[in-house]
């Protein structure tokens, strides 16, 4: 959370997300306020539902909310046009997903240099290949995700996020595929590249485990006042 | 990754359908390549070649067959002139010079045709510049040709494409046939003295003999014999003239007097192969035109076919292409990234279509040349290789955008769903 005087990489004040359901619109999130420091690593908490993916979403600029404030990086990202959001995405932002979402016809550097080539940074397969040896696959590197068990293609997808030198990286429930042997090697894995890279790190599960393992952590149905007010509701996460 | 790197390895996962891209539009330009590149060399051979004929005294009836017979050894004279007649024109003051012949021979398939000595040592077939001698007729063996030319009697010269196709050799004989297909056979054995360097024309399908020969042939009605000493009786097919130059180069305009007086009189016609031969094209334009619709439906079949493969291919990979889209491709790059793989798709289909055009120019080249004699090369530039590129462009463009406007409208979140 927010401290009085560090610098902030996330700033959110009255934010609302609705989706439309038919003739009807289903508020998914309604944050009055949150912040996150610059640096920091911090874990949202939250069962499936709640609107964990969704606040990610905004925060990637994948997703224009209905109302308030969102401040990323020091971009006001509903000033953005979606062209520019692209951009932000690109220059800031490092995703990891769940479902690892690896170029199925590439090899793991080539995902790598991917993740360089989208941020407009130059190609350098030489930090591509460290990146993969800092997660440990530095064997694995001409191997296609398809050859690789699904811990490998997680921590092929952390070294992705780290190509574009991301001053803040999303994870979407970044363990929920894995055994919890694995999950924990990820979670320690993703910590440890986040702070030698000095970059933030948001990370969103509903493993407990997993939120227990970051210095900071939040429960979202706490911010989220739509789950609080509509329980039953589904929403994207 | 370069960003061309993301371009051919996307092509490389579809090689599949890319192939068959390929291929499709590499039929569809070279049928475009081969007819366009054969039909303007048509139009070069038989309308602009300067064939050192400016005009052709023949028989009454069809202009194009006096030409035909005349200059491209095909079809038959419709009749006789008068030797008479033609020493008149001859003494018009606008002619310079005139060699007449007689057709109606032949030799295995080739045409024999009398003529006139000068033909073979003094006719230019390609005339010079202005001021500059032409290519006559060589018979040296640096030229690759053997002999000389006719003399007086039983002699003959054979074409080049003749002495190769039916393996003549200098003093060999040969008894001509009355007809151009078949007839009674001349028992006259008449010596092969010189073969004609290749020249590129017509003139290297035919065999030549003396026009006094021609008349004495064995079998002939003593009338024809009479022909050789009696002017009175004696009867040519036709005569190739040459008309005196005014300034600049241009015929005397005195040959359209020339030309008006004896299509008025019931001896003769006055041909100028330049103005009659278009006329061909005119005839077979039909013919020409339906292979012109057929290569551009190809083309256009190819480019369809190059749109469906993208769009089917563009179907497969929404998911990668939200994907790139999710870690920082814009919209642009994956609009970029669509209509590079068209264009290059469309340039490789395109430079293959250019060999492959080519090869068929050249196997066309090939029958053309056996058939006619007249030389096509396989290298020559049409007007449909220097719009290749700019055409493949637009091609590549047409066939790109629409699946490329797809991609661009991909949204992330929609196809980023878990596949699961």
């Amino acid at each position: 959370m927010g401290n009085i005087g560090l610098p902030v990489i996330i700033e959110v004040k009255d934010l609302v997300v609705e989706y439309d359901i038919g003739n009807s619109q289903f508020t998914a999130v309604d944050i009055p306020a949150w912040s996150v420091d610059k640096g920091a690593q911090v874990a949202i908490s939250g069962p499936s539902g709640c609107g964990k993916s969704t606040l990610l979403h905004v925060l990637a600029g994948l997703l224009t909310p209905k109302s308030g404030k969102v401040n990323v990086c020091g971009q006001d990202l509903r000033q953005l046009s979606e062209s520019d959001l692209d951009h932000f995405r690109a220059r800031h932002i490092g995703y990891i997903f769940q479902d690892f979402n690896l170029l199925q016809g590439y090899t793991a550097v080539e995902n790598v240099l991917l993740g360089m080539t989208f941020s407009r940074q130059k190609p350098d397969r030489r930090r591509a290949q460290e990146l993969l040896t800092r997660v440990g696959l530095s064997h694995r590197d001409k191997h296609r995700p398809s050859g690789m068990s699904i811990g490998e293609r997680q921590r092929v997808a952390i070294a992705r996020a780290l190509a574009g030198k991301p001053e803040l990286i999303l994870a979407d429930e970044p363990t929920g595929s894995l055994d919890p042997f694995h999950a924990r090697e990820v979670v320690k894995l993703l910590g440890e590249a986040c702070r030698e890279h000095g970059c933030s790190l948001v990370v969103v599960s509903h493993d407990q485990g997993v939120v227990g393992a970051f210095d900071s952590s939040v429960a979202f149905m706490e911010l989220n006042r739509a789950f609080s007010a509509a329980p039953s509701a589904g929403g994207s996460a | 990754m370069r960003l061309w790197r993301i371009v051919l390895k996307s092509l490389r996962q579809h090689s599949l359908s890319t192939g068959f891209a390929v291929v499709n539009i590499a039929l569809g330009v070279s049928l475009l390549i081969a007819v366009i590149s054969l039909r303007e060399q048509a139009h070069e051979n038989l309308t602009q070649m300067n064939v050192g004929v400016d005009a052709i005294l023949g028989p009454k009836g069809s202009p194009l067959t006096v030409v035909l017979n005349g200059l491209y050894h095909m079809d038959e004279m419709p009749g006789k002139i008068k030797w008479t007649y033609y020493k008149k024109v001859l003494a018009d003051p606008i002619i310079q010079e005139g060699i007449p012949f007689c057709s109606g021979h032949s030799y295995a398939g080739f045409r024999v045709d009398a003529i006139d000595r000068r033909f073979l040592t003094d006719f230019e077939y390609l005339p010079g510049e202005p001021g500059k001698p032409g290519k006559k007729f060589s018979f040296r063996p640096e030229d690759d040709g053997q002999g000389r030319p006719f003399g007086a009697g039983e002699e003959a010269v054979a074409g080049w494409a003749v002495a190769k196709e039916l393996g003549i050799q200098l003093g060999q004989t040969f008894n001509p046939v009355c007809g151009v297909s078949a007839g009674p056979v001349h028992k006259n054995n008449i010596q092969f003295v010189g073969i004609m360097a290749p020249t590129g024309t017509p003139h290297d399908r035919a065999i030549y003999i003396p026009l006094t020969t021609f008349y004495t042939l064995d079998g002939h009605p003593g009338a024809t014999t009479r022909m050789a000493v009696d002017e009175q009786y004696r009867e040519i097919s036709g005569a190739f003239l040459k008309i005196k130059r005014i300034r600049g180069n241009a015929l005397h305009p005195g040959i359209q007097d020339l030309k008006y007086n004896i299509n008025q009189s019931t001896e003769a016609q006055l041909v100028v192969p330049n103005e009659v031969l278009p006329k061909l094209f005119e005839i077979i334009g039909w013919v020409d035109g339906a292979f012109l619709a057929i290569a551009v439906l190809v083309t256009v079949l190819g480019t369809m076919c190059l749109l469906v493969a993208l769009v089917s291919a563009l179907r497969e990979r929404r998911r990668d292409i939200a994907l790139m889209r999710s870690i920082g491709a814009t919209k642009q790059t994956v609009f970029g990234l669509v209509l590079c793989e068209s264009l290059v798709i469309s340039l490789f289909g395109g430079l293959l279509g250019l060999v492959m055009g080519h090869a068929i120019v050249w196997v066309g080249s090939q029958y053309i040349k056996a058939g006619t004699g007249l030389l096509f090369s396989w290298l020559h530039v049409s007007l449909a290789d220097a719009a290749l590129l700019p055409a493949l462009v637009v091609v590549g463009i047409l066939a790109g955008l629409f699946p490329a406007v797809q991609a661009y409208r991909i949204g992330v979140l929609k196809n980023l769903r878990p596949v699961s």
